[in-house]
């Protein structure tokens, strides 16, 4: 969050910048990246094609299909053939796509109301599944059962990013619930239409503040104040409920409240009835990543911050839902890691991630032996000079020396270290547009949206080096 | 201690070396690489200074003792002008006990024929004050010098090379695969402190000659030294492979008040080479979690539990750290690529100067007191050690007056004591 929410203002405007100038140049469809050796396809065709924020499932239960949005509405993509086809028309904002069924999960504002949808990623068929009665819904649970989703007591704040000194024109207000439900942001915002972009003069949403003296914050601190101001502001008014929707008889259950900025909402691919959710607001000011049954049962706080500064954030489970992995920094931007929490035994490893090679989101692939990350920029939180890269990382535990273990080893954190392994250079990239890395279901391919042609577009890069 | 253990063992081979380099060193240059001055502080080869931790320096900040190869001797930090005091003492750089001065008064406290000596620096007038217990040795001296304090064996002494392959003995891995000699090391250090030998620590009292027995213990005792300023307040580790120990702990000198500095969270994480600050409020320390891959100097402040931790570089990893008198700077004498940090350019003497790291947008954690404040070491290079071998351990210690930090080095071939100054040569 630190970083992208930090971008996300900016980004209606880039797009809008890039599709004018760029789009009469066609990207390339395939090529080998000089720097790395690995081959990069293309998979989109449409100029504002966007794959899924990092932790949301965009591939069928096959394995063999990716789903993307684009401008014109929700698309699969064959990863064998690269067929393309359309999945749904127009914009909606996608949730996932079920582990079980292979129904993407979407919904649609009609009028004033808010519909889940899912249509099926093979058959296309479409099933209404139930009215949002309040607040939002973004993750559907293993067994496709239950949506989950946020609901406020009060109306929600627009403008916070400003502080809320000014009503909010409609665009910016639209930018701001995205933002305040980031999980949905990626998606409802990849493909902005050119009418939304030039009612949204950038700048609005920007995060600006002074400090007490009058001197002009940094936007990375105008922007945590911001977060900071917000998060007291909901710690002040009514409760947020967690709430569970059946996705049968479209029943409600409260998971629980709590006067808490609830968000990143996350159910395990595994197991129906375990929801992941955090605390939205600085990150150093909050405990941030929560587990709970639906139940309203095991509600366990996954990090103990021991250090002043230590954040954590853009967590997710591994593939076979047993372990939950995170971005930790201890403290904040100079010493990284991406940790894991395994849920049933509360045992910790962490791999170091090399300063220089930070990445804002992480994802781990099918089997738990690799991960990927997506890079960063300069300006983001580690401000590593040369990470505009799309990162293979492979983990290196860091052995008992001579064999000679500690007593309590069994009960401390088993540490190592990420070896990086740089797949395609994003160094035309532009970082308001995070790339969000993920491995495809067979582990083979690392799928990522990218501006560096200008255009936003989806991508694939080969996990193995190209024979040449 | 995994760094300095490894490597002293071929401390001796190395100053064979010494007769290569006959010419004499230089006696004062300009670091080419740095722009700061060093001064070589002794004259004959084979001086040391003292050990990182040990003090040498007078309350009055004039004078340094350090050992020359005739005794223990004396430097004017003004004149330079050096002289003998201890006429035949032997310091052995392997060591991190028995010679110190006095926090308050201008003697320096050795061992000598099983007995704590004392000897005025300006005077000479030397007396024995007290004799030590059988078959122990002299650590450190209190801060008002009315105690000595040592580690003592309730039973029989270990035999042989503790901690080292007896030659010719080769160590195996539980594969049977011969261990590197570092490993081979950790294995021994860690069969003797299977051994649980009955140990304590003993303060003899300087005045009476009473002789002080607490802490009994079947840890592995050592490391034992005395704050500068509180009396009755001892620090002593727990020997054997840094990452199964709990290595750091305070007492008092009546057995009450037994604390563990620092608890792991991490398996390989490792903690050594603890000092206390001149002022005697915090306990510093190397912090590694893990060992080896991530780098601290971690610092316990003893009144409130307080923790400040400040990250570096592996380059910048030392294998001692150091902190001025005022507290406000640090040092650090570098390492080769071969040590826990296995760093590829960290033969330098380092300056540090602690950033703590801010409350972005002044927005403070609700917990933030409790929490271990962090911050970061920005690293200037003081002098290139290329040349110097670090089976000799550097061992910095800035003078009282904060512009100098004294070191031994052998990278002109034998071992002298040089000094750099911290501001750059104009």
């Amino acid at each position: 969050m630190i970083a992208r929410l930090r971008r996300f203002a900016c980004f209606l405007s880039l797009a809008f910048v890039a599709l004018p100038t760029r789009a009469a140049e066609e990207p390339p469809v395939e090529w080998i990246d000089p720097a790395t050796g690995h081959r990069v396809v293309r998979l989109s065709r449409e100029a504002g094609s966007s794959s899924f924020y990092f932790h949301q499932n965009a591939y069928s239960p096959d394995g063999r299909k990716v789903v993307i949005t684009s401008p014109t509405g929700v698309y699969t993509i064959d990863l064998q053939s690269r067929a393309i086809e359309q999945l749904v028309e127009g914009r909606v904002t996608t949730i996932l796509v079920g582990r079980k069924t292979g129904d993407l999960y979407y919904t649609r504002r009609e009028n004033e109301e808010l519909w889940v949808y899912a249509t099926n990623t093979r058959t296309k068929a479409t099933r209404k599944i139930a009215k949002v009665p309040r607040g939002n819904v973004s993750s559907v649970n293993a067994d496709e059962t239950l949506l989950l989703g946020t609901y406020s007591e009060g109306a929600e704040f627009a403008g916070w990013q400003r502080g809320g000194a000014t009503p909010a024109p409609t665009a910016a207000a639209a930018a701001a619930t995205a933002a305040a439900n980031p999980i949905n942001a990626p998606t409802a915002s990849a493909a902005p239409t050119a009418a939304a972009v030039t009612t949204q003069p950038i700048g609005q949403a920007q995060y600006q503040a002074t400090w007490p003296d009058g001197t002009p914050m940094t936007f990375a601190d105008a922007k945590e104040l911001r977060l900071h101001e917000q998060l007291h502001r909901v710690r002040a008014g009514p409760p947020r409920t967690l709430f569970t929707l059946d996705t049968k008889t479209g029943e409600t259950k409260i998971v629980l409240q709590q006067r808490e900025w609830l968000n990143h909402l996350q159910f395990s691919p595994t197991d129906p009835q375990q929801i992941m959710f955090c605390h939205e607001g600085a990150w150093h000011e909050v405990d941030r990543i929560w587990l709970v049954r639906t139940d309203g049962t095991g509600l366990t706080k996954v990090h103990e911050r021991t250090m002043n500064m230590e954040i954590y954030g853009h967590e997710f489970y591994s593939a076979d839902g047993k372990t939950i992995w995170y971005d930790l920094h201890r403290p904040r931007g100079e010493n990284l890691w991406v940790a894991g929490y395994e849920i049933a035994t509360g045992k910790r490893t962490w791999w170091r991630v090399p300063n220089k090679d930070w990445n804002v989101h992480y994802q781990i692939s099918s089997d738990g032996r690799l991960f990927c990350g997506d890079g960063s920029d300069p300006e983001m939180v580690s401000y590593a000079p040369d990470a505009k890269w799309i990162y293979l990382l492979r983990p290196q535990r860091v052995p008992d020396v001579a064999g000679i273990k500690n007593p309590s080893a069994d009960t401390l954190i088993d540490p190592g270290v990420f070896q990086p392994e740089r797949l395609v250079s994003l160094a035309k990239h532009d970082y308001r547009l995070e790339p969000n890395a993920t491995f495809t279901p067979d582990d083979k391919w690392i799928v990522f949206r990218s501006n560096m042609h200008g255009a936003t577009h989806v991508y694939a890069v080969e996990v193995a080096k190209a024979k040449l | 201690m995994p760094a300095r253990l490894r490597l002293t063992h071929l401390f001796l081979s190395c100053a064979l070396l010494a007769p290569l380099h006959a010419a004499e060193p230089p006696t004062e240059w300009i670091d080419a690489d740095t722009g700061h001055r060093v001064v070589r502080l002794s004259r004959e080869p084979e001086s040391a200074s003292l050990y990182f931790h040990q003090n040498a320096f007078t309350a009055e900040g004039d004078k340094m003792i350090f050992s020359a190869p005739g005794g223990l001797s004396t430097l004017d930090l003004k004149t330079r002008e050096i002289k003998l005091v201890v006429p035949g003492f032997k310091y052995s750089v392997r060591g991190s006990g028995g010679v110190e001065v006095g926090h308050k008064t201008r003697h320096v406290y050795y061992e000598k024929d099983r007995a704590v000596w004392a000897t005025h620096l300006d005077t000479l007038a030397s007396r024995e004050l007290a004799k030590l217990p059988p078959d122990t040795s002299l650590s450190a001296i209190n801060a008002d010098e009315t105690l000595a304090v040592g580690v003592l064996y309730e039973g029989p002494r270990p035999t042989g090379t503790v901690g080292w392959p007896a030659p010719g003995q080769i160590i195996r891995g539980p594969q049977g695969q011969e261990l590197p000699f570092a490993e081979q090391r950790e294995v021994l250090l860690n069969e003797r402190l299977d051994k649980r030998i009955p140990m304590a620590l003993f303060t003899v009292d300087l005045r009476s000659g009473k002789v002080n027995i607490f802490n009994r213990s079947t840890d592995w005792l050592g490391h034992v030294q005395f704050s500068p300023t509180d009396p009755g307040l001892v620090m002593f580790c727990h020997e054997g492979p840094w990452h199964r120990v709990d290595r750091l702990w305070t007492v008092r000198v009546d057995g009450s008040g037994l604390t563990k500095l620092h608890t792991r969270t991490m398996n390989m994480e490792i903690a050594g080479h603890e000092w206390f600050a001149p002022d005697g409020k915090t306990v510093w320390y190397d912090l590694q979690t893990p060992r080896g891959e991530d780098f601290w100097v971690a610092g316990y402040e003893l009144a409130t539990g307080k923790r400040t931790w400040y990250h570096l570089e592996r380059n910048y990893w030392s294998v001692h750290f150091n902190v001025s008198r005022d507290g406000t700077l640090f040092a650090g004498d570098g390492g080769d690529s071969e040590m826990v940090a296995h760093a590829p350019d960290g033969k330098w003497i380092y300056l540090f100067r602690p950033e703590r790291v801010p409350d972005v947008a002044g927005i403070k954690n609700p917990n933030s007191g409790n929490l271990v404040d962090a911050g970061v070491f920005k690293a200037e290079r003081l002098v290139n050690l290329a040349k110097h071998n670090y089976t000799l351990e550097p061992n910095i210690h800035f003078t009282p007056d904060k512009q100098w930090i004294v070191f031994r080095s052998n990278l002109h071939g034998a071992m002298h004591i040089y000094a750099v100054e911290l501001a750059k040569a104009r």
